[in-house]
């Protein structure tokens, strides 16, 4: 009788749960997002890069580009005496701590400039990159993914057709060649609209061609997604229905089937994010990314890594900095997949 | 199928004349030519007129792509300009095994350690032996080439100083045209780079492996399979295996670009004498035949690997059809 009353209990506990509020799939995703632990102790780690990133110049004890080449290569935590002849170096004017002058927390490189300011600085271009590139991929992907696949026929064939075209170039070749081009021009100088983007993308420390390069790369994957997810949807009951209680194609397209597509995009784009910041890394390597002296986790590894023997530190600080926040943006991935994907609720 | 890889291959012809085309004319618009300087200095202006002549850099853009049509057509990849005890051939026979090597010992590594090492964290979920192996795979993926090559050389060839830590093993002349001779130094050689290149592939493999192989471990079938009565060993192998590569075989298409922008790196980062490099270096040196031509290569050899890995996944699930 006790185990009947209990049990009677239970289930007006499980009933009193349901008369609460709805659950929305996106309140269910968040909920599911925020018991996994490693993946919000990785959304932790990158909002405190972010802060970082942001208000550098108050957690930096130097700019990024501050010489002080009687430190140059400078180990880290090591602290150099000062004799009297250079402590006259330890009180110019970009130097905001005494102390600080004397230790390189993480060392400083070949010029002389702190390792852990340019680490910080550099941050912020990996984490733009991060930004732009999957917004630039999730908008235009989608919109292109959303047209070719709700409206279809010829239209489809032909936005599909240029997909495929573009799929199948080597982009990254094509990327490097025009990266270069451009590159060149900005040397010679140049006028008219090439002149106007040089001058942006210089103002920008060579952003803006990294920019239209994970751009121009990173779309066709999402556009494809789009396009299927669309596909999938647009034949369904609650589409038909929109559309018999009068519903015209914009609205049919935002209020219904952009809710219900937007999840798996979501989970593609956040999966693509480590992709965006290792193309950056590599095109700063090879000497086509961002203009030095704007540091960039790339260039500081190119920068040090002929004289990794004698100052490993020089490719292990970016190094490990690139590392935890590509592996930072993974775990976020994998948690938000694993809380928007339903197949995978519940294992 | 054999129409349907045909039709494939008409269809790419244009798509790699575009992709020359647009080649050359960007890199003849790029400022500066090959003979603008000699070293650091600026070469004489009537040397600079005679050497362009030569090459016949002085007549208009379209009839020296027709001439390098032409030159294309008897097999002929252009001269080089600079080092002219070379041709573009040479260059590439040299260096195109290379890459190639590189290439295919990273993608085989890759399905070597990935393909177990995913099964195996599946059969064993939620133990520690699938707790380390996912570990290990997302830090796989995280690590990227530039930050792997260094800390490889750093530990293996400075630290422990077992392993050489630059250049190729091989050289030319090689066996059949693209084979290196497998001697004792060209597997130490090759260790450290195809570690580098082919540790993201093997975590993402195992990642992929792994994750759909739990998929395919809760379908219907799988429980059919045990349900009759079958060993357990049966079901996976029997059963479970070969539908959950499937997904796996998508990871081709983009292993194909990882191993291509992979080349670039890891050539330049251990100084082997690959394609990636050349071209590269061909951009800086404006060797515009070089460069022409190894876009073409690259290009073909996208077509290629695109159309193979579309046959893989035809051969690997029956449900798609070609025609």
């Amino acid at each position: 009788m006790a185990a009947e009353n209990a049990s009677l209990e239970q289930l007006g506990q499980e009933f009193g749960q349901l008369k609460g509020k709805p659950r929305s799939p996106m309140g269910d995703a968040v909920r599911e997002f925020k018991r996994n632990k490693v993946a919000m102790i990785s959304v932790v780690f990158i909002l405190i890069i972010a802060t970082l990133a942001v208000f550098a110049p108050f957690f930096t004890p130097y700019g990024f580009n501050v010489q002080n080449t009687s430190y140059a290569r400078a180990k880290p935590m090591t602290p150099y005496v000062i004799t009297t002849d250079k402590y006259e170096l330890c009180h110019w004017k970009e130097t905001p701590m005494d102390f600080g002058c004397t230790v390189y927390i993480l060392g400083a490189d070949g010029l002389g400039r702190d390792l852990l300011s340019r680490v910080i600085y550099g941050s912020r271009i990996s984490l733009l990159v991060a930004i732009i590139g999957s917004s630039v991929s999730l908008i235009i992907g989608t919109i292109y993914g959303v047209i070719s696949g709700y409206f279809g026929g010829k239209t489809d064939d032909i936005m599909m057709r240029i997909v495929d075209f573009l799929w199948a170039l080597p982009v990254l070749v094509i990327i490097i060649i025009m990266t270069v081009y451009f590159k060149a021009l900005a040397r010679a100088g140049a006028t008219g609209f090439a002149g106007f983007l040089i001058d942006l993308d210089q103002a920008m420390g060579g952003l803006l061609f990294m920019f239209i390069a994970i751009g121009a790369l990173s779309w066709l994957g999402m556009a494809r997604q789009a396009r299927g997810q669309i596909l999938s949807h647009k034949k369904k009951e609650y589409v038909e229905a929109a559309r018999s209680i009068g519903a015209g194609n914009n609205r049919i397209i935002f209020k219904h089937l952009l809710p219900n597509i937007i999840g798996p995009l979501l989970v593609l784009e956040s999966m693509a994010i480590p992709g965006y910041i290792g193309l950056e890394a590599f095109l700063s390597f090879i000497g086509l990314g961002v203009n030095p002296p704007t540091p960039s986790w790339g260039i500081m590894i190119s920068e040090g890594y002929l004289g990794i023997k004698s100052n490993p530190h020089l490719v292990l600080v970016p190094g490990t900095a690139l590392t935890l926040l590509t592996l930072a943006f993974n775990y976020m991935g994998d948690g938000i997949r694993d809380a928007i994907d339903p197949r995978i609720h519940g294992r | 199928m054999t129409r349907y890889i045909i039709r494939r291959l008409i269809v790419s012809v244009p798509v790699v004349f575009a992709i020359v085309l647009f080649t050359f004319a960007v890199v003849h618009a790029l400022p500066g030519g090959p003979f603008s300087n000699v070293g650091e200095k600026a070469m004489p202006e009537q040397m600079r007129i005679i050497m362009e002549r030569r090459f016949g850099l002085d007549q208009p853009l379209y009839i020296q792509f027709w001439n390098y049509l032409k030159m294309l057509a008897r097999g002929d990849l252009g001269p080089m300009m600079r080092m002219r005890s070379q041709t573009v051939n040479d260059i590439v026979a040299q260096t195109w095994p290379v890459s190639i090597q590189l290439g295919s010992l990273a993608v085989f590594l890759a399905f070597a350690i990935g393909v177990p090492a995913g099964i195996f964290a599946a059969l064993r979920r939620n133990s520690w032996v699938d707790y380390t192996a996912t570990f290990v795979a997302v830090l796989g993926v995280s690590i990227n080439n530039i930050v792997l090559g260094p800390l490889l050389i750093l530990i293996f060839g400075v630290w422990l100083k077992v392993l050489p830590i630059a250049f190729w093993g091989a050289e030319p002349p090689w066996v059949l045209g693209f084979l290196p001779k497998p001697t004792w130094q060209f597997w130490t050689h090759a260790v450290l780079p195809v570690f580098t290149l082919g540790t993201a592939m093997s975590a993402s493999i195992a990642r992929l492996t792994r994750a759909s192989l739990l998929e395919v471990l809760m379908s219907d079938y799988i429980r059919t399979a045990r349900a009759k009565g079958l060993k357990e060993r049966t079901v996976i192998i029997r059963h479970a295996l070969k539908n959950s590569l499937i997904p796996v075989a998508t990871i081709l298409g983009p292993l194909l670009a990882g191993v291509l922008t992979g080349t670039f790196v890891v050539e330049q980062i251990f100084a082997l004498n690959g394609m990636g490099r050349q071209f590269l270096m061909s951009i800086e040196q404006r060797e515009y035949f070089l460069l022409s031509s190894l876009t073409l290569i690259f290009s073909i050899m996208l077509v290629l690997g695109n159309l193979f890995v579309d046959i893989v996944y035809a051969w690997l699930d029956p449900r798609i059809r070609y025609d």
